[in-house]
């Protein structure tokens, strides 16, 4: 017998003899020891059996069978708890190792989009090319219903793109009409991506003169503004959702890296039409 | 508050009596098996760090109650050196970050909610609850029996 069964079994024992938390403690420690052996659920379970078994062969005591069980089962659970402990760590940790393959899938999805961005440049109309591309990328690597990229400049008219299900009237009639003017300057006082849950969108976002909209249940709002080199405010980006679930944490740091090197490449696409007139 | 449990942690014997306060606590807000073990292998693993890491420390439950819910706090606060980074000893933020899993970050994943506030030098808190929602048929009793007790 290995001295982890022996050692199960005594403090088994003590526990049916005399059942309280200070006697039912020995199969919590018990567990967390078998937890440091690196022994498995398997080998507690085994330690268990036999200890239950020793029990059962004793006959120097009348027996309540029922009792037994369910004194053995409290003790089993007690022990076994170190070990749901140790899997739900696992779980997280296997949860964490996806995300991390998630985040550098992600990435490489941006550097596709820096590189198709770069092409743009080439187009006649490569401000508005490139507004698209971000708007669809954006929507492409956050589930939104839609995604609206809008720029402001002093020189420039100001411009937007969007990316919607296209088949779908209500997401069409919003991309169209919908003003941005209160949510902007939420979004310009914070360098931060902003969220906004559906009391807020309703309170600061018009959609004129839009019957097609009024079934669009806007549950949750992600934007940020797009920033140039020098720190001067050039546009915004904003995802939009229906969906119960809304954006997460991940999502905001998503979007920030977005609008990062969507601001970088509206910048080059603007310095580029200069030079080229 | 009514229901609420002081105990101060100090020893091995101190342990026992707060597992034990701990799932006498939970039984009787109706969690089932095997919540009040998990409760009370939680409660274990922080006052466990009391006794061997600190030496001493204080820990309070409460029964917690809102509209569908039944609640069981843990507050487990001493006053140790503190902890200097509170992500890592959760074991948060990266899938290699190592150790068996058991201590703080095995606390924090058998309950549905788990804050740490830490001041190098002052000590630590550690909130920590687990609910269980109140099933329908709990609730219309609930309501019967206030129907009852106050028919106006």
């Amino acid at each position: 017998m290995r001295l982890f069964d022996a050692e199960y079994l005594d403090a088994f024992h003590d526990f049916l003899r005399d059942p309280r938390e200070a006697t039912l403690r020995a199969a919590y420690e018990l567990g967390r020891d078998a937890v440091r052996r690196e022994l498995t659920v398997l080998d507690l379970a085994l330690a268990h059996h036999d200890a239950l078994a020793s029990e059962l062969r004793r006959e120097d005591k009348p027996r309540d069978d029922e009792q037994l069980v369910r004194a053995a089962g409290a003790f089993f659970l007690e022990s076994i708890a170190s070990f749901d402990m140790v899997q739900r760590g696992f779980r997280e940790a296997s949860d964490a190792a996806l995300l991390e393959r998630r985040h550098a899938h992600v990435l490489r999805q941006l550097s596709d989009f820096l590189a198709d961005a770069s092409l743009a440049l080439d187009a006649s109309d490569s401000l508005a090319e490139m507004l698209r591309l971000v708007a669809e990328q954006a929507r492409e690597l956050i589930p939104a219903d839609c995604c609206l990229v809008a720029t402001r400049g002093d020189q420039e008219a100001p411009f937007r793109a969007a990316s919607y299900p296209e088949d779908d009237l209500r997401w069409v009639t919003f991309a169209r009409w919908v003003d941005l003017s209160q949510v902007d300057p939420l979004i310009r006082s914070s360098d931060r991506p902003t969220r906004s849950d559906a009391a807020e969108i309703a309170k600061h976002v018009r959609v004129p003169g839009s019957g097609p909209t009024k079934d669009l249940v806007l549950r949750d709002w992600l934007a940020t503004r797009l920033t140039a080199l020098n720190g001067r405010a050039i546009g915004s980006i904003h995802l939009v959702t229906e969906r119960e679930a809304g954006f997460t944490g991940l999502h905001e740091a998503m979007l920030r890296h977005l609008a990062q090197m969507g601001a970088a490449a509206i910048e080059r696409s603007r310095l580029y039409s200069r030079t080229a007139r | 508050m009514e229901g609420e449990i002081h105990l101060s942690v100090e020893t091995d014997a101190d342990l026992v009596v707060a597992r034990a306060e701990g799932r006498a606590l939970a039984q009787r807000l109706g969690f089932r098996p095997p919540d009040p073990t998990l409760i009370a292998t939680a409660i274990s693993e922080l006052a466990r760090n009391l006794v061997v890491h600190v030496g001493h420390g204080e820990i309070i439950m409460r029964p917690l109650v809102d509209d569908r819910r039944y609640g069981v706090l843990v507050i487990v606060r001493d006053e140790g050196e503190g902890i200097p980074d509170v992500d890592a000893a959760l074991g948060l933020g990266h899938a290699s970050r190592g150790g068996l899993g058991l201590g703080l970050p095995g606390a924090r994943r058998l309950m549905d909610e788990f804050e740490v506030e830490s001041e190098l030098g002052k000590g630590t808190t550690v909130t920590m609850r687990k609910w269980r929602v109140r099933d329908e048929l709990e609730l219309l009793r609930e309501k019967r029996e206030r129907r009852r007790s106050d028919p106006a």
